[in-house]
């Protein structure tokens, strides 16, 4: 059947910023719907807060409204678009709970649903309803009881017996979640589930510790043909989620029987349920004793795994969803890759190992076991022919310095304590028990993990200890060992290790190829081969004989390569993959071939689309050098996808790669604490005071000098890992001793620290001739929060024009003299009226994406022209849709429009129990929203609504300054004040604010005495909380009050300016229009 | 496993290969195929119709699951060998009973692995099924090459006899109950058949059993005569034609039967082989697929319901599309547009090449066997 001709404008709902749980994923499904919707003719009308995505390009879809999600204002989309359809399926969890509050509250009258219907989203989501819809086609479920009180999960504790598991209802990736093994434990975690459910609703479940868990990736059609995309097996048995579990694909331990049983189950519950089109996923647990198959639940939308599917099978489940969502049937679609019917299931012929990525090293007090509800924040995918090769570059992949199973520390009792305990280091662990002779029975007694993935495992591990010098003389071992996956580096260790000796990573590399052992690669074509694959999806191999006639992929056209930035972690996510996916379409642009390189599935840029040839391999140095001697490429662009690629290009020119825009010799440059001193003094530019330390005793003696405060870091760190403001010789020692590791590689840097100071972010390109200033933007916190954790507004609030020039033509001056060709990043402070430079990255920024939205001028696709030698005039002209680009003073820069955009950081402090909400150097957050209208204050509300710290219009504010802030408390209590607010504050800002005749009442610290602050905020009696006191300590107090306002999900505000801000937003926020939605085309197109 | 022997290949396009055995200690020759199947090696290893061919798995984790006796298709194993690119001897599956290889060298049937099936299948899709041998005492490559050039085409083996059953036997048991893990009764027949064991898979019984079908398995050279004479006593109501090996256009004596019970009208159903052979017998000669279809994802659409099923194949040769002058075509394959199913015009008779018992592969097409019933209901 052809497309449906009913509906004409379709409404997509994004998923928003970027948390835990919800990654780009859902940007890489969008983008695919977006896509295709429009080559089908539909008129097209986005909804999405996160300006870092692909699909919010205001080329994408029709109108593109990047508005905070929520229902009151896609009602006012849909009145103005005129919308037929929605299509919630794409967008995780946000889009779905949008719409069905939405449908709930009837605001979606004469709208249809397209992929799922309203009430099998409730099927599939209400756990009730789901239990009920089970039971009835006779599927198997774990014993449960719901509870809405505390009484009523004490008596199904009593029913169920420990360890129980606890899920609260309606949240997203498994929050409020938990097992609980005794009856204290059990009370905690049922409380909080109670508080996280929306509706207080607790699900009390059996617990399947030690059962196997499997996924199936399922799609149906509006005539019922059915297929499994894939099936995924996980590493770790029950009780981890699934989103940091490691996992495999396909299942490798089920039979046919049992897999066909799993099959024909997941069908019956998509008819159950009541999917009518598209892809939904649901989880299976088998018990690994009896065979006993449970159902645990079903996702009626696209998902993380079902991006995982995709990338590991090429079968594009987002793009057949969207087809199937608007009347075609499985047998009409094509199979892009092979040409064939879509209406199939995918076969492949290789492993494919996913591992979740975590950082708990940013949040030292969270509670780091692994349980049922997720912590990490991005994943690596890999690829191999066996097991073994795929999951040793999975774990090369990470990006966590690891080369394979690397040695683990600690006594015997440690390690078996890490077995038992789910962490994301278990793996390696396991290996390391094996390597100190603990059997795999016994490792399967403690970890209940699968024995054949033990099995396999093992046999690294033993193979690990026959490696000798002679192996780099011996073709046929040297081969063998390889297929396992083992790394060059790994190699070159354990021969070290055995032998006593000193070979590098690099005798390794020249031993192999002169044994004419290369990597080979294979196509990724869903069929194992039993179709010519037509796009060229490719992994590496090392094949386990030599083959004759091998072919490499030959092209006549000029080709350039895209390093990506691997998973998504704090620091390095979807704007740098952002970035990488825009060098692709403007290479496409120019008729270059692209080549992309990259290891995470839940991206845009691993789509196979994306690029001409895609490379789904670790980011290290072996495997990047392997395919650059395949390719051979005219260009490597490592300036896109954050630091990991941007390491990499020194050890590229060396071997001979061409690197593209700008040379390594200038990222050195600029990297180089001492090299870059020099140059900034030769520039006659200013810099905070600075000095670098290889011992403690020298930062000591660095701070004395400078004075405190100093900010002190690592060199040679993105997203300001371990980054601190430290006031004391005490800290400064802790710091010292603690948090960083020193030595004469790697130095710490020591800055004085500009206390209250504006910082600014600069993005522009270079030429070598010419410099475009892409924009100008001031941080809303001051300087000491780290510029990605920090609101910040474009065009700057209250810069003068004089600050303004002496930026700009700083920045000009440092683009040219460096050397930079390409996009730049400089970060200054402005400090008693002086511009001070923070520092310089030759290399896309987090914002580029944030700035292209804002002002009309795509950045990295301008940069990437510049890079494979256009001139930046030309390369201007051909993006200039909106009529940007002007020239003053000698500098070439965006008009700026009418509008003002904010950038608002979102932060994972709720998903990571125990985290501390406190904002430093250290970035912390995991993603971004915009906030865009006429004014600043609408701008900055909105963009508090998208982050999810909606600021209330009234009620109570709590207050409390730290004293060098407290002679600006009666200007704060003021605005406040004449908003309607009532005001509470602790005794000294209580004082100040009194004393200049503002009404404001004491509250006691908690301290102090009962009731206090804890008692107020938690009896619900304060509705937002201004609080710049005792932030870069840990005291007591501010803790615990930083807990309950994550806990109540209280409006929090930090600093004095974020302050500010939120008064101009209520003032603004009086005019009950301020929601009001517009689109990025109409601001653009101003 | 670096303590395997060496296995040396020698396929007729002149390619070479060394790889290691974990399976019988022999050599072998036969033809090699693929099957792109991802569960169900056991099955596929005991299926009948693998007799004479040397099966290279695209699944390169081969031994996995173990083998047990209730995932057996037959009282044996039958191919030559099976090409894997990983062989594993440790296996888990609450259900395993031994080692694959273990099972391998019980029925003398070769394991090769450490091989690049990759690389094998791409051959095959590239220049069609070919013959092959396999040794682990000879790896002189003039040798191979002269005892390869010496064995008998497949086209020219008849497996049937050494794959039938030598007894007639009504088939015990219905289909397997994988929530309880056991086969579940036989249900009360609606109807009895006999169905003709050409190397008949057991899941194929069991599926008849289950759709209320009492089945007698003769063996292949049951004469027409006998066959009628018991359908007009009404002892039987129809006769099914079971899957099997090698190439139809060999079985001249089944052909002549076939002919005499289709003049009889006996109502029939076949499956595969039955399903070739029933073209064949009706006049119209089967042909060789390039590098035919094996596998458990294919998919076939059913002209009569409109719906796309996906399907568990295996089979190297087709019914001509010119057989649409006598019958129906209700099934056809959406990879290449081939015939999957037919019901024949004036004649009680319909047959799939697919397998819609599975084991492994699909289940959705199950539904045919209880369309044999309706027809035998009905005739």
């Amino acid at each position: 059947m052809p497309k449906r001709e009913d509906i004409k404008t379709i409404l997509l709902i994004g998923s928003g910023p970027i948390i835990i749980g919800q990654a780009c994923e859902f940007d890489y499904s969008g983008t695919q719907a977006v896509k295709t919707l429009k080559e089908l003719g539909y008129r097209v009308v986005l909804i999405n807060s996160n300006p870092a995505t692909i699909m919010t390009d205001p080329e994408f879809a029709d109108r593109t409204y990047i508005e905070p999600i929520k229902p009151e204002i896609i009602a006012e989309i849909i009145k103005k678009e005129n919308v037929d359809a929605v299509l919630p399926t794409m967008g995780g969890q946000t889009a779905l709970n949008a719409a069905m509050t939405m449908h709930e509250q009837g605001m979606l009258e004469g709208v249809e649903f397209l992929g799922a219907n309203p009430e099998a989203i409730s099927k599939g989501e209400d756990r009730l309803k789901f239990k009920e819809a089970m039971i009835k086609i006779g599927m198997d479920l774990p014993h449960s009881r719901y509870a809405h009180s505390m009484d009523e999960a004490l008596d199904a504790a009593e029913e169920i017996g420990f360890p129980i598991i606890i899920r609260a209802s309606f949240t997203l990736a498994g929050g409020g979640s938990g097992v609980a093994y005794n009856i204290d434990e059990y009370k905690m975690l049922a409380q909080r589930g109670l508080d996280e459910s929306p509706i207080s609703e607790i699900l009390v479940e059996e617990s399947l510790l030690g059962w196997k868990e499997y996924e199936m990736e399922v799609i149906r059609d509006k005539v019922d043909n059915c297929i499994i995309v894939c099936s995924i097996e996980n590493f770790d048995p029950m009780g981890v989620h699934t989103g940091d579990s490691i996992t495999m694909a396909p299942a490798l331990t089920l039979t046919d029987k049992e897999y066909q049983r799993m099959r024909d189950a997941s069908f019956d519950i998509l008819r159950e349920v009541g999917v009518d089109t598209g892809g939904s996923n649901v989880q299976f647990s088998v018990d690994p004793k009896t065979g006993r198959m449970i159902v645990i639940e079903m996702n009626p939308r696209v998902s993380r795994s079902s991006a995982l599917a995709s990338k590991a099978t090429g079968y594009p489940i987002a793009k057949v969803a969207t087809l199937l969502a608007v009347g075609y049937t499985l047998d009409e679609i094509t199979n892009d890759i092979t040409g064939t019917p879509a209406a199939f299931e995918p076969v492949i012929d290789y492993i494919v190992t996913k591992i979740p990525r975590f950082t708990f090293e940013k949040f030292p007090e969270a509670e780091n076991t692994l349980s049922t509800s997720m912590k990490s924040v991005g994943e690596v995918m890999a690829i191999g022919r066996t097991f073994q090769e795929s999951v040793q570059k999975a774990l090369c992949s990470l990006e966590t310095d690891l080369s394979g199973f690397d040695c683990m520390e600690g006594d015997l009792d440690f390690i078996k304590h890490e077995i038992r305990r789910p962490n994301s280091d278990r793996i390696l662990y396991v290996a390391e028990a094996m390597r100190r002779g603990i059997t795999n029975e016994e490792i399967f007694d403690i970890c209940k993990i699968d024995p054949w993935y033990l099995a396999q495992i093992s046999e690294i591990v033993e193979e690990e200890k026959t490696f000798d010098i002679d192996l780099m003389n011996d073709e046929i071992r040297f081969r063998r060992i390889k297929t396992m996956g083992f790394s060059d580096k790994k190699i070159s260790q354990h021969i070290n290790r055995n032998a006593n000796l000193e070979l590098s990573e690099n005798d390794v590399y020249n031993a192999r190829k002169r044994l004419g052992i290369s990597l080979e690669y294979n196509e990724v074509d869903t069929c194992s081969a039993e179709f010519e694959a037509l796009t060229p999806y490719l992994y590496s191999t090392t094949n386990i004989t030599k083959l004759p006639n091998v072919t490499k992929r030959h092209s006549d056209k000029k080709k350039v390569m895209i390093l990506g930035g691997g998973p998504n972690r704090i620091g390095q996510g979807i704007e740098f993959d952002y970035c990488c996916v825009h060098a692709a379409f403007a290479l496409n642009d120019m008729g270059i071939e692209t080549i992309m390189y990259n290891c995470n599935p839940e991206t845009v840029s691993t789509d196979y689309d994306t690029s001409d040839v895609l490379y789904f391999e670790p980011i290290d140095f072996e495997h990047v050098r392997e395919v650059v001697e395949n390719e051979d490429p005219d260009g490597i662009i490592v300036h896109f996808g954050g630091q990991t690629p941007l390491k990499l290009a020194n050890s590229l020119t060396a071997i001979g790669a061409k690197i593209s825009g700008t040379p390594a010799r200038v990222i050195d440059l600029a990297e180089d604490r001492e090299k870059f001193s020099a140059f900034v003094e030769e520039n006659g530019l200013l810099q905070p005071e600075n000095g670098i330390a290889t011992t403690k005793e020298q930062a000591l003696s660095v701070a004395a000098t400078l004075g405190y405060p100093v900010l002190v870091r690592p060199s040679f760190v993105l997203g300001g890992r371990a980054m601190r403001i430290v006031y004391s010789d005490a800290e400064l020692n802790k710091y010292m001793d603690e948090a960083v590791s020193v030595s004469n590689e790697a130095p710490v840097l020591v800055d004085k620290f500009l206390d209250q100071a504006i910082e600014l972010d600069v993005d522009a390109i270079c030429d070598g001739t010419d410099v475009y200033i892409g924009s100008v933007m001031q941080h809303i916190e001051e300087a000491g929060i780290h510029s990605g954790d920090s609101a910040c507004a474009l065009p700057p609030m209250n810069l003068s024009k004089d600050i303004m020039n002496q930026v700009e033509k700083q920045t000009q001056k440092i683009a040219l003299n460096l050397g930079v060709i390409g996009l730049l990043n400089i970060q200054y402070a402005i400090y008693k009226n002086e511009v001070y430079l923070i520092e310089v990255n030759p290399r896309a920024s987090r914002t580029v994406p944030f700035v292209s939205k804002a002002t009309g001028m795509p950045l990295a696709k301008v940069a990437t022209r510049v890079m494979v030698g256009d001139d930046l005039r030309s390369a201007l002209k051909f993006y200039d849709k909106y009529n940007v680009v002007m020239e003053e003073n000698g500098l070439l820069k965006p008009r700026l429009k009418e509008h003002v955009a904010i950038k608002e950081a979102v932060f994972p402090f709720n998903k990571l129990y125990g985290a501390d909400l406190v904002l430093s150097p250290e970035m912390k957050s995991t993603g971004e929203v915009m906030g865009i209208s006429k004014s600043f204050g609408e701008s900055f509300a909105k963009s508090q609504l998208a982050a999810g710290n909606n600021i209330p219009t009234q009620g109570t504010c709590f207050l409390s300054f730290i004293e060098m802030d407290k002679e600006h408390a009666p200007e704060i209590a003021k605005g406040l004040h004449e908003h309607g607010f009532k005001l509470v504050a602790t005794r000294g800002t209580q004082s100040v604010i009194e004393a200049a005749g503002i009404p404001c009442e004491l509250v006691l610290k908690i301290s102090e005495g009962r009731p206090n602050i804890q008692d107020s905020m938690t009896n619900g009696e304060i509705h937002m909380a201004i609080n710049t006191s005792d932030n870069h300590t840990a005291k007591e107090d501010a803790t615990i009050i930083r807990q309950v306002v994550l806990r109540r999900n209280i409006p929090y505000f930090t600093t004095l300016s974020a302050a500010r801000a939120t008064i101009e937003a209520l003032a603004m926020m009086k005019d009950n229009n301020w929601k009001e939605p517009h689109t990025i085309q109409d601001f653009l197109e101003v | 496993m670096s303590n395997l022997k060496t296995v040396t290949i020698y396929l007729e396009n002149g390619t070479l290969l060394q790889a290691k055995s974990f399976g019988a200690d022999t050599t072998l020759t036969g033809e090699i195929v693929f099957n792109t199947s991802l569960t169900g090696y056991q099955e596929i290893m005991s299926d009948p119709s693998y007799a004479g061919q040397f099966v290279t798995f695209t699944m390169p984790e081969i031994g996995n699951v173990g083998v047990n006796d209730e995932d057996m298709e037959s009282q044996s194993a039958h191919a030559k060998g099976m090409m894997v690119r990983k062989y594993q001897d440790a296996y888990s599956n609450f259900r395993a009973e031994g080692s694959l290889s273990d099972f391998l060298n019980k029925y003398n049937v070769m394991g090769i692995c450490d091989i690049d099936t990759r690389y094998l299948t791409k051959m095959v899709r590239d220049e069609g099924a070919m013959m092959m041998i396999a040794s682990t005492q000879i790896h002189d490559e003039a040798e191979l090459k002269a005892l390869l050039e010496k064995a008998p085409r497949i086209e020219n083996i008849n497996y049937i006899k050494e794959v039938s059953t030598k007894e007639a036997y009504v088939h015990p048991h219905g289909t397997y109950d994988s929530f309880n893990f056991k086969y579940n009764e036989s249900p009360v027949a609606e109807a009895k058949i006999l169905a003709l064991d050409f190397g008949v898979k057991k899941n194929i019984l069991n599926e008849l059993t289950q759709a209320g079908l009492e089945v007698t398995v003769t063996p292949n050279n049951v004469k027409a005569e006998d066959i009628i004479a018991q359908f007009k006593e009404k002892k039987i109501d129809g006769v099914f034609l079971s899957n099997g090996p090698g190439d139809p256009l060999v079985l001249k004596e089944e052909q002549t039967e076939i002919k005499k019970l289709i003049a009889a009208k006996v109502p029939m159903f076949g499956i595969c082989l039955g399903h070739q052979l029933l073209s064949i017998s009706h006049g119209y000669d089967t042909y060789k697929l390039p590098f035919g279809h094996h596998g458990g994802n294919h998919p076939v659409k059913n002209s009569e319901t409109g719906m796309v099923e996906i399907t568990a194949q295996n089979h190297n040769y087709n019914v001509p599309d010119n057989i649409t002058d006598i019958a129906k075509v209700t099934h056809t394959n959406l990879f290449d547009n081939t015939i999957e199913g037919l019901r024949y015009n004036d004649a009680p008779i319909f047959s799939v090449q697919h397998h819609p018992e599975a084991s492994p592969g699909p289940k959705e097409s199950q539904y045919i066997f209880g369309e044999f019933l309706t027809l035998l209901k009905n005739s």
